[in-house]
């Protein structure tokens, strides 16, 4: 079964000028999908469309079978790629926020991966540093038992130290019945974590989507390689 | 959820809301020394009577402004809360349009209610400073308005007191509503100096709606319907049912309207 499914989705922020157009897709459960392309192609105003902040012109979005609403965000583990917190607030009164608001969330997990990272909790976000500030926002997200992740952008801006923090964060804090979204142009870094993958390109067309494996072992190329290719090749037409 | 975010809500207004009663509880002190020295009469430093007179009128209008502040902070959190990066929380959170909003205009009567209470506290500490009979002297002068109201009871009069109120209330509703309108609407028409939009809306629309009522009060329908000769001690209860029908009637509208602008035309970018 399919945890999300888009069809013939139309979405622009100026009359005529699609971003999305006509876009068609469909998310199996239980796997960790890269939804990759260049910048500007649609890949954050599709996630956003799915976790309710943009509304769509015209087509269907399912999350687990239902159209948007409190019902799905319920469901839906959502990582912006801005920090969004409100900065007065500490990091304990952010774990009793989302432990209010959400009943997966899981308080304890939130508080050992805080102590992993040696973030206090006492302390307020505006104290803390940008890089501390996503880490925090991650531990968040991640410590829902969530039916659907959507990260967007999660390790664009961060040193690679962090990066591969932050990805082994997700593959080890993820709901295995669960999937993961991943929005990214950073390809080789999210390569290893990937199940399937998803090459969107401008005006959100699909050019080619399936398992990362399978693709290694048909086109003998790693997916960074097939990105280049499929992108060269898109933009040759 | 909807207790939840209240909760939430008052808390962040709050935060600072406290602040500023206590800056207002100060300087109603200080305008209560003012006003005591100004009471003293004529001394030989009349430059001191001077400066109190200054200070006096400065600290009342600080005082005054309290309201103000309090209405200030709650469109704050408005803004800051649907329109900036924090709207990036709020949206995702699993709750309806409705209950945000809802939320937000219950916390912002809650301060306004509160903020009422702590201006007459002020008032209390302005008078009581001199003396401190004053302040029961102020009580004195309340209860006796309310018995010359209530004695002998009359239930027209109860209902008309009660009706007061109500319309008093759904004013508040209505205004908060209103900014809180203008607010969104700006922030979905217009991508450069939303503030700025959204306080020219609200400031041209009350405009229009003033040049309304006056044209309308110009052609005496209000004073006719006031002076209709109808002979029953329940027709200016009626007339302020229709009154109250009216405001809630706009309230429902404004609310209505936010939630589906809200709804359907919330675009996040």
């Amino acid at each position: 079964m399919s945890i999300l499914e888009c069809k013939n989705l139309r979405k622009a922020y100026k009359k005529g000028r699609y971003v999305l157009d006509g876009l068609n897709l469909e998310i199996p459960e239980g796997k960790i999908v890269g939804l990759l392309g260049p910048n500007g192609c649609g890949k954050s105003t599709l996630i956003k469309i799915i976790a309710g902040l943009l509304q769509k012109n015209s087509g269907e979005v399912l999350v687990d079978g239902k159209e948007i609403s409190e019902e799905t965000k319920a469901i839906v583990s959502y990582l912006p790629e801005r920090t969004y917190f409100n900065a007065w607030m500490r990091v304990s009164e952010l774990v009793d926020y989302f432990k209010e608001f959400y009943e997966d969330f899981d308080e304890k997990r939130a508080y050992a991966l805080l102590k992993d990272l040696k973030i206090d909790p006492t302390s307020k976000l505006k104290a803390l540093s940008k890089g501390t500030k996503e880490k925090v926002q991650l531990i968040l997200v991640m410590s829902r038992r969530a039916k659907l992740y959507l990260l967007d952008e999660p390790i664009a801006g961060v040193d690679p130290a962090a990066r591969e923090y932050i990805l082994s964060t997700i593959i080890s804090n993820y709901n295995p019945e669960a999937t993961v979204i991943i929005t990214t142009h950073l390809i080789s870094d999210v390569e290893q974590v990937l199940d399937e993958y998803v090459f969107i390109s401008y005006g959100g067309k699909i050019l080619k989507q399936g398992s990362v494996d399978e693709s290694r072992i048909e086109t003998g190329y790693s997916l960074d390689e097939l990105f280049r290719e499929v992108f060269r090749c898109s933009q040759n037409f | 959820m909807f207790a939840k975010l209240l909760k939430h809500d008052c808390k962040a207004i709050f935060k600072y809301w406290w602040i500023v009663s206590v800056i207002s509880a100060g300087v109603s002190l200080v305008a209560g020394i003012a006003l005591s020295i100004m009471n003293v009469g004529y001394t030989a430093h009349n430059y001191i009577q001077t400066a109190a007179i200054i200070i006096f009128f400065f600290c009342f209008f600080a005082i005054i402004l309290l309201p103000l502040v309090t209405q200030l902070l709650t469109f704050i959190r408005f803004r800051k809360n649907f329109f900036t990066d924090e709207g990036y929380l709020t949206f995702t959170l699993p709750v309806n349009k409705s209950a945000l909003l809802g939320s937000k205009t219950l916390a912002s009567l809650i301060f306004s209610a509160a903020s009422g209470i702590v201006f007459f506290l002020d008032i209390c500490i302005v008078s009581g400073v001199e003396d401190l009979d004053n302040i029961g002297n102020l009580f004195y002068e309340i209860s006796h308005m309310f018995k010359n109201i209530f004695n002998p009871f009359e239930w027209n009069v109860f209902v008309t007191f009660i009706l007061t109120i109500l319309i008093g209330i759904a004013c508040a509703v209505f205004f908060n509503l209103f900014i809180f309108l203008c607010i969104t609407i700006s922030n979905m028409l217009v991508k450069k100096h939303r503030l700025l939009f959204g306080l020219a809306l609200y400031y041209g629309s009350s405009i229009v709606f003033v040049l309304i009522l006056q044209f309308l009060s110009s052609n005496g329908i209000f004073e006719s319907l006031m002076l209709a000769p109808v002979f029953s001690e329940w027709y200016p209860v009626l007339i302020l049912f229709g009154v109250f029908g009216i405001i809630a009637a706009f309230c429902a509208g404004a609310y209505l309207l936010e939630v589906r602008l809200l709804d359907k035309r919330l675009n996040l970018e």
